[in-house]
């Protein structure tokens, strides 16, 4: 009969196990539910909504260009006849009409839109241009002027106010918005030609402008100022204008855009034909390539848009499919080493001309209207459909806008204009565009890129995780393959070799190291390490031979000792073995110099960027990477062949000569592996020649766009070096200590039988305890990888962050975990950019749950065979 | 069982006995010579002991030893708990050494070499002896790797060579029969007495000299221990036998020649029969009739 307290004891403990047990889970699954939650916004489609329409009957068909506003309450049309129209989107009610040409002056002809102000350039039937831009002006409304009228407004209610438009915020405040129409002075371009296509790109203080003339001149101009934003503004000072010697032959083109900074200008005409013409030099304008951008018979360009960032031409046809294009690298093109190619294309639109094109000035979305009356929204990099819809009674579209906030859709058609709400949520973040490879502006190939940000606002995102996935990869490799040989070894030396005394002192210093804070050991690689790497690679790269030579060549001086100094002194083995790893790093400094000349022609460096004709021998990278096999090879094929000859001889002699003759076999094997190595080299690296390819350098970078596997390169001071070093020395305490734990609750029993067997200890180490601790040593190793993975401040401090593809061993890399760490604090909440963080947060946690899952179903399996010990 | 140094056990033992007694002058520390039958001493030795000690850390565990084991006999070391039977079976192929602690003084001589001169190779030595722990150790490993475990460290990698060992050995360990078809299995899943005869295999099939066996048969099965002692009829002859045991029927039944320890000394030591039908001390039989220990 238990007595009460201690039923009550129970009770309570029962209690306090299960909650803090669920707890735990509860708490693991509500991260991820969490990470979950906010991701899953990425994958939302887009939306359009219900239209909202303005009216009937105006402002009739020739509408060439519309706008609305940034809160959505102002729409404005500009008419082929030159009035600006602009009409309260609420209710249709008109906001007032602005001429944009002179009464009785020449009639608007063209329109040409800058594609990163969003400016616009005017052009007339008389040859003349005008700058011009068309935007608002916010003013908040003091409390004494608001009147009755105003204060009964319901929140988002509008008034006609003044010259504006006010509306209730949700504030409460009332919001003024005001139209702000500039037009600067006629600029004569192709004199007493009607113009037909006119173009503009404005950076800095720079504007160019090109136009067209219905009879087939094109002419450059360059306005040295910025065009007025508002009407106070200075008008632009203009340079001469240069004419760009297009064949007349075709007539007028069409369309025309300046792209890329200003410095191509592109002309296209109504049956495909586009000039590129290279422009940097305004005053010498050269015709870089000709191309058919709607081939196919009776296939008609109808349409040709501008892309945020001004590099991206969109191609509207008649057959209904619309195509992105921009220039690449083309080494072939003897102009200026450019092609222009349709890059992204989008097929299975209906099939109707695409007359209008409208461009978003927040992000690469773009929105097209045909003439059956369909209109679809689309995002350019990942090539996703975000929306489609019908206008009223499938009218042709006939200008088509997104707003500023990329929130609504206007569509124009002959009978009036109609708004759509519109949410296009993430466009840029498609399960192709995170994981695959993806065709970004002016990549000469599809390629996976993490570049969250950059100086300009109208930049393309890349948010391709691949390279932080591959840095991860990358980090956690070569700081385990530092970290778990020496961490295990150095578990097996103390469990099974140390003495207990020693063991108790060792033990607690190795443990002491996992205590130093990452960010420590970061600043330590980043500041002190890296730098003094840096002045030392030969050495470093020898020390990784001579070192463990060294090793084994006191081994093998040991063996040869005489029996009873070689017991008497066995308490020196461990002085002993620092001894050789001094004698091991001694040796890479004093012969790193010669192995430096020998191997990479005098200069380490030079010899990994590889560009230079003095260090075009790539095999020496081959003899590093083969030396390891071939010493697995020479030492398979001495134990095979040689040791047991030796063991033969070494039964009828004395202890000191099998010493000797199992030296002189290590330096015959010491021999044999360079030769080997280096005659291996030679073979790989020439092999590719006999079919008269170029050699197999591992340092040529492969340009195709996906990963490089080599573990050469270009030499940076922050490199995968010493972070694999000093990682390495962060998760080698844990793994050590885990491992010696595994080792040490190997039953003693069977060291026992396997000593009274006659083994020796590293017999007994190798054959019964580490086999049997496996699940232990498992288990430790992936505890390690667990942290390497996650590791952060080491990463974020020592690795420069590059999200680079390569394996290369002298390059840094930017991890999941650096990258969440560098980018969180400044990624805008809820925007794209922070959810793909949490997105890369949650693929790290998938990770880790992955490599703990098959850690412990592997751990399982090996303890079930070592059960009943 | 009373401990024998507890005071009750001294009491008991001290009412029954003479004053000053053997096991008091024992008890005292004072040196006791051993009492060895001379049948012992015409035997042909395979193992001698002299003047052997062996102290861990400051306490002294054997005090001045002297022994032989007789070859191609079974010698049982008998006594009650914590007499240093174990300790001396372990001294005999230096798995002592691997208790930092332990120091000994004296001689030991496998078959005329020494075990314990400065110089000697132990794993050599140990591959000379075979034996055989208290509780079945297997490795976890399959069970013809754990029977050909020996020759495996020595180098020996012809699979004709190790399959006709590993047969050999299980024959000898009568568990050939059990086994044979299932030789790669897991020796773990072998029951209790088959791991212990798996263990005597190992420890015959690199053919030692000696064999030692700590306690081979403290399983409960009583079937698995006869077994075990039947095994070791076979055995006899063959091989030279050391058992430590503290059940004095098995020692009785299966042993030539039998020692008595008591507090790490030796203290009466003869043929088997001779030492159970008619000890020549007082104490030896007092102790095999169950009177004390």
């Amino acid at each position: 009969m238990r007595r009460r307290s201690t039923r009550l004891a129970d009770a309570a403990a029962r209690t306090l196990i299960t909650l803090g047990g669920l707890t735990t889970i509860v708490a693991v699954l509500a991260v991820f539910v969490f990470l979950f939650w906010v991701v899953k916004d990425l994958f939302l489609s887009a939306e359009v909504g219900e239209p909202k329409r303005l009216g009937t009957g105006e402002p009739g068909a020739s509408v060439l260009v519309a706008g609305i506003d940034e809160y959505r309450t102002i729409v404005w049309m500009l008419g082929a006849d030159g009035a600006l129209t602009l009409r309260v989107a609420h209710t249709g009610e008109s906001l007032g009409v602005r001429p944009l040409v002179v009464d009785g002056g020449p009639r608007l002809t063209a329109v040409g839109k800058d594609a990163s102000s969003g400016r616009f350039v005017l052009g007339y039937a008389d040859g003349t241009v005008r700058l011009c831009s068309i935007g608002f002006r916010t003013e908040f409304l003091e409390a004494d002027v608001v009147d009755a009228g105003l204060r009964e407004l319901a929140v988002d209610g509008v008034r006609v106010w003044g010259d504006g438009l006010a509306q209730r915020t949700v504030r409460g405040q009332f919001r003024v918005q005001i139209p702000q129409v500039a037009l600067d002075e006629p600029v004569a371009m192709v004199a007493g030609s009607a113009i037909t296509a006119v173009a503009r790109s404005t950076h800095d203080d720079a504007t160019v402008v090109a136009a067209a003339g219905a009879d087939g001149r094109v002419v450059l101009r360059v306005a040295t100022k910025a065009s007025p934003m508002f009407e106070e503004e200075p008008a632009a000072e203009w340079g001469e204008p240069s004419p760009v010697a297009t064949g007349s032959a075709r007539g007028a083109p069409r369309f025309a855009q300046l792209t890329d900074l200003g410095s191509n200008l592109v002309l296209a005409w109504t049956d495909g034909t586009l000039e590129r013409w290279a422009v940097r030099d305004v005053r010498a304008p050269r015709l870089a390539e000709t191309l058919d951008v709607a081939p196919g018979s009776g296939v008609e360009l109808t349409s040709l848009g501008l892309l945020l960032g001004g590099v991206t031409l969109i191609s509207g046809r008649s057959d209904g499919s619309v195509g992105g294009w921009f220039v690449t690298a083309n080494p072939t093109n003897e102009v200026d080493g450019y092609a222009l190619r349709e890059v992204h294309r989008f097929d299975g639109l209906e099939r109707s001309p695409v007359v209008a094109i409208a461009t978003s000035a927040r992000e690469r979305i773009f929105a097209v209207g045909n003439a059956a009356g369909r209109a679809y929204a689309m995002y350019m990099t990942s090539e996703k459909r975000l929306a489609e819809f019908t206008v009223r009674d499938h009218e042709p579209v006939l200008a088509i806008a997104i707003a500023p906030k990329s929130d609504a859709i206007l569509t124009i058609t002959a009978r009036g204009a109609s708004i759509r709400p519109f949410t296009p949520r993430h466009p840029e973040a498609t399960f192709g565009s995170l994981f695959g490879a993806t065709w970004y502006e002016r990549m000469p190939h599809p390629t996976h890129t993490w570049q969250s940000s950059a100086g300009t606002d109208d930049f393309e995102p890349k948010l391709s995780l691949v390279p932080l996935i591959f840095g991860t990869v990358k980090a956690t490799v070569y700081s385990m393959l530092l970290a778990v040989p020496l961490a295990l070894f150095a578990a097996i030396y103390t469990a099974e070799f140390l003495h207990a005394r020693t063991k108790a002192r060792i033990k607690p210093i190795v443990e002491l190291m996992a205590s130093l804070p990452s960010v420590v050991l970061g600043f330590l690689a980043a500041i002190v390490i890296a730098p003094a790497a840096e002045a030392v690679v030969p050495e470093l790269v020898t020390a990784v031979i001579t070192v463990p030579v060294a090793f084994l060549l006191g081994a093998h001086v040991w063996q040869a000792l005489p029996n009873s100094i070689a017991v008497r002194r066995a308490p020196w083995r461990l002085p002993l073995a620092a001894v050789a790893l001094a004698l091991g790093i001694g040796a890479a400094a004093a012969i790193g110099p010669v192995v430096e000349d020998l191997l990479f022609a005098g200069d380490v460096r030079l010899w990994l960027d590889g560009r230079v004709p003095a260090v075009a021998d790539g095999s020496p990278g081959w003899f590093l990477l083969l030396l390891p096999p071939s010493a697995l090879a020479v030492a398979w094929f001495a134990a095979r062949h040689v040791t047991p000859r030796i063991a033969l001889r070494a039964a009828r002699s004395t202890r000191g000569v099998a010493g000797l003759l199992h030296l002189a076999k290590f330096a015959g094997g010491l021999l044999a592996t360079i030769g080997l190595a280096y005659l291996a080299a030679r073979i790989v690296y020439q092999a590719p020649t006999i079919l008269d390819h170029p050699p197999f350098d591992l340092r040529v970078a492969s340009d195709d766009g996906g990963m490089n596997l080599s573990p050469f390169g270009t030499f940076d001071q922050r490199n995968s070096l010493i972070v694999g070093f000093v990682m390495g020395f962060a998760i080698i305490p844990i793994i050590y200590t885990l491992a010696e734990d595994a080792l040490t609750s190997v039953p003693q029993h069977l060291r026992a039988a396997s000593l009274g067997c006659g083994a020796t200890p590293w017999q007994t180490a190798v054959r019964v305890v580490v086999p049997t601790a496996m699940s232990g040593l498992f288990s430790a190793c992936m505890v390690g990888l667990g942290r390497a993975v996650g590791e952060t401040m080491i990463v974020l401090m020592a690795a420069g962050g590059t999200a680079v593809m390569d394996m290369n061993l002298f390059s840094g890399f930017r991890t999941l975990s650096a990258n969440i760490a560098t980018e969180l604090p400044e990624a805008v909440r809820d925007s794209t950019h922070y959810r793909t963080l949490f997105l890369a947060a949650l693929v790290l946690f998938a990770v880790t749950f992955v490599i703990n899952s098959v850690a412990e179903a592997v751990r399982q399996r090996f303890r079930k065979r070592a059960y009943q010990l | 069982m009373l401990e024998p140094n507890a005071p009750t056990a001294i009491g008991k033992a001290g009412s029954d006995a003479k004053p000053r007694s053997r096991l008091q002058r024992i008890q005292a520390g004072e040196p006791v010579e051993t009492i060895t039958h001379e049948a012992i001493l015409a035997e042909d030795p395979c193992l001698q002991i002299e003047r052997f000690n062996l102290w861990y850390g400051p306490k002294q565990a054997l005090h001045d030893n002297a022994f032989v084991v007789p070859r191609g006999k079974i010698t049982a070391l008998i006594g009650p708990s914590g007499c240093g039977k174990s300790t001396l079976l372990r001294s005999m192929n230096r798995l002592n050494d691997l208790i930092d602690s332990v120091r000994v003084t004296g001689e030991m001589r496998l078959n005329g070499d020494p075990i314990y001169a400065p110089g000697v190779d132990v794993i050599e030595l140990r591959k000379r002896m075979g034996m055989v722990f208290q509780k079945p150790n297997p490795f976890p490993m399959s069970i013809v790797e754990n029977v050909v475990y020996a020759l495996r460290i020595d180098g020996e990698r012809d699979r004709r060579v190790l399959r006709e060992a590993a047969e050999r050995a299980l024959r000898g360990a009568a568990l050939w029969d059990e086994v044979k078809d299932r030789l790669e299995d897991s020796a773990l899943g072998l029951s209790g007495g088959q791991q212990q005869r798996l263990c005597i295999a190992r420890a015959i099939a690199a053919d030692p000299e000696i064999l030692l066996m700590d306690e081979p048969c403290s399983a409960p099965d009583p079937i698995a221990t006869g077994r075990i002692e039947d095994l070791m009829q076979d055995l006899r002859g063959d091989y030279t036998i050391v058992i430590v045991t503290h059940n004095m029927q098995q020692a009785s039944r299966t042993s030539d020649c039998t020692a008595f320890m008591y507090l790490g000394r030796i203290v009466e030591f003869g043929p088997t029969a001779d030492l159970f039908q008619k000890p020549r001390l007082k104490e030896t039989e007092d102790y095999i009739t169950g009177r004390f220990g």
